[in-house]
């Protein structure tokens, strides 16, 4: 009855909002900056705000999508291959996905990892790049969208002048989801380094076939051009 | 409880998303898509195989809503009528078509698996948007212009099967249960009521059958893509000799095999031959150039 109910309400929305729906991607590469994140606390009288401002280069021919508060890049598809940027500030409990037009780059809200809404533990500040990457991974394991989660690969690597943890994972998205069937094997390199009381993540994530090994090197490069910039 | 919660939510979602994509907001021009190479490669294309069709069956029961119930049960019987229908069709041209099991080559397996996003990534950004088309198209300008996707080599798996290329079909089915069609039919008048008093039509006619194929050779790369659902092709017409028409009855819940199925059930013989001729009529057009 609930879902029915949501449901219906779900469709009077949709076909509400259809007809004035926004242009959605960027098609232009080049520098970029993420707008700040509406988690962002009003730092405390006389203390300087601990969030940094990420820049990063997008490459061209990619299509990209300030998604909620997240970057999401993509060549050919968010399912096939996707670049993205996320921020959580350690007592974040939810990440704003849909946005105010949330039929806007739609393909890019129907990828289902959920890292904030799937934590087991907290980020903490001055963790180490070996325990974010326990709370990640946890996020992951924990994630309903997600089965069959295998790391292949965990080490360290510097971004930005910080050291991050490196992760690599195969998994596939759950089953019974209409618009893929059954999924391909994916793989994910996360990256993600603490910075005062900020997690920050940037992954690169593609199905395991083709796709992957076509802009693995692309990611590389795209890591290089990340810079936190002090406000 | 807490996992329980977040389990379906997710359905929610992906439930949603279900209607989403099958809801039309009015009827699309051809949706085919050809490699700007078709002409030369399918010159050195003799043999070409058929993987398994994936076909996901649901049962759209009426509700309040849209209430789609997964119906896996139903999958293989109407994948064996959408093989049927591709080899009748295909049966009268030169090349000889090959019927490749699933599990048999792990390469071809992974393209077929890999053809879902890639089917979701060509009709979400190869298209352009229109107004009121649900869900809305996010165009990439390259894509328009040229079908340049890959689902990645398999050269020595199609060797050991002695083809040069493979179709791979997917696709859906929402069969209506009676009460649906009722509601359906009841909410039909009730738009051309509103019509007749000038007020807006409400209502949008959940698509019952979608059907994606796609020709990929030997290095991967997709020669040939259409994609078609019911609100374009119309009614299945009575051309098809070897089944029984007017098959109107909507088979129950369990329906066991064997029995007839209806017009908008891929189940049905005729229903899907239909399907497959109007999928392979733009790539015979193609190909004869």
């Amino acid at each position: 009855m609930r879902r029915t109910a949501l449901s219906c309400l779900g469709m009077m929305v949709l076909l509400s909002v259809t007809a004035c729906t926004p242009s959605s991607w960027n098609h232009t590469g080049g520098p970029q900056m993420l707008p700040p994140p509406n988690e962002m606390k009003a730092p405390e009288a006389g203390k300087a705000t601990s969030y940094r401002q990420v820049t990063f280069r997008v490459p061209e021919g990619w299509h990209w999508f300030i998604r909620g508060e997240d970057l999401i890049a993509t060549r050919d598809g968010v399912f096939l291959q996707h670049i993205f940027i996320e921020r959580i500030q350690v007592d974040q409990v939810d990440q704003d996905v849909l946005g105010t037009f949330w039929l806007v780059a739609w393909s890019s809200k129907l990828w289902p990892t959920r890292t904030v809404k799937s934590l087991n533990k907290r980020f903490t500040p001055g963790m180490s790049p070996a325990d974010a990457a326990e709370v990640l991974l946890g996020s992951r394991k924990n994630d309903p969208a997600l089965t069959d989660l295998k790391v292949q690969e965990l080490t360290t690597q510097t971004i930005a002048g910080h050291q991050a943890f490196r992760v690599v994972f195969d998994f596939r998205l759950k089953g019974s989801q209409p618009m893929i069937a059954a999924s391909p094997l994916y793989r994910s390199i996360y990256c993600g380094f603490m910075v005062d009381d900020w997690f920050y993540g940037i992954s690169y994530t593609a199905a395991r076939r083709y796709y992957f090994e076509k802009d693995a090197q692309m990611f590389e490069a795209f890591l290089q051009s990340v810079r936190l910039v002090a406000k | 409880m807490n996992d329980q919660r977040k389990t379906s939510s997710l359905a929610m979602i992906w439930l949603l998303v279900m209607i989403m994509v099958s809801m039309a907001g009015c009827a699309s021009a051809p949706l085919y898509r050809k490699h700007s190479d078709l002409s030369q490669r399918k010159r050195i294309i003799k043999t070409v195989g058929l993987m398994p069709p994936v076909i996901s069956m649901y049962e759209y029961q009426a509700a309040l809503g849209v209430k789609l119930v997964p119906k896996d049960e139903w999958s293989p019987a109407a994948a064996g009528e959408v093989t049927k229908a591709f080899i009748s069709e295909m049966g009268d041209t030169p090349s000889p078509m090959v019927v490749i099991g699933g599990r048999e080559e792990r390469d071809l397996d992974e393209m077929v698996e890999l053809f879902g996003p890639v089917d979701l990534s060509l009709r979400q950004h190869a298209y352009e948007s229109k107004s009121g088309e649900m869900p809305p198209r996010e165009p990439f300008p390259e894509k328009i212009r040229f079908l340049e996707y890959s689902l990645g080599p398999a050269r020595e798996a199609m060797a050991r099967k002695g083809v040069d290329a493979v179709w791979i079909v997917r696709g859906y089915n929402n069969v209506p249960t009676l009460g649906a069609k009722v509601k359906e039919g009841v909410e039909i008048l009730l738009d051309v009521m509103a019509a007749l008093g000038r007020a807006p039509a409400v209502t949008r006619t959940l698509i019952k059958i979608e059907l994606s194929v796609a020709l990929v050779d030997k290095d991967g790369t997709i020669l040939f893509y259409n994609r078609i659902d019911d609100q374009q092709i119309g009614p299945v017409s009575q051309e098809y000799p070897d089944q029984a028409a007017g098959t109107k009855k909507v088979p129950e819940a369990g329906t066991p095999m064997g029995r007839e199925y209806g017009e908008e059930d891929l189940r049905n013989p005729r229903v899907a031959r239909h399907y497959i001729k109007t999928l392979l009529s733009d790539f015979r057009t193609e190909a004869a150039r």
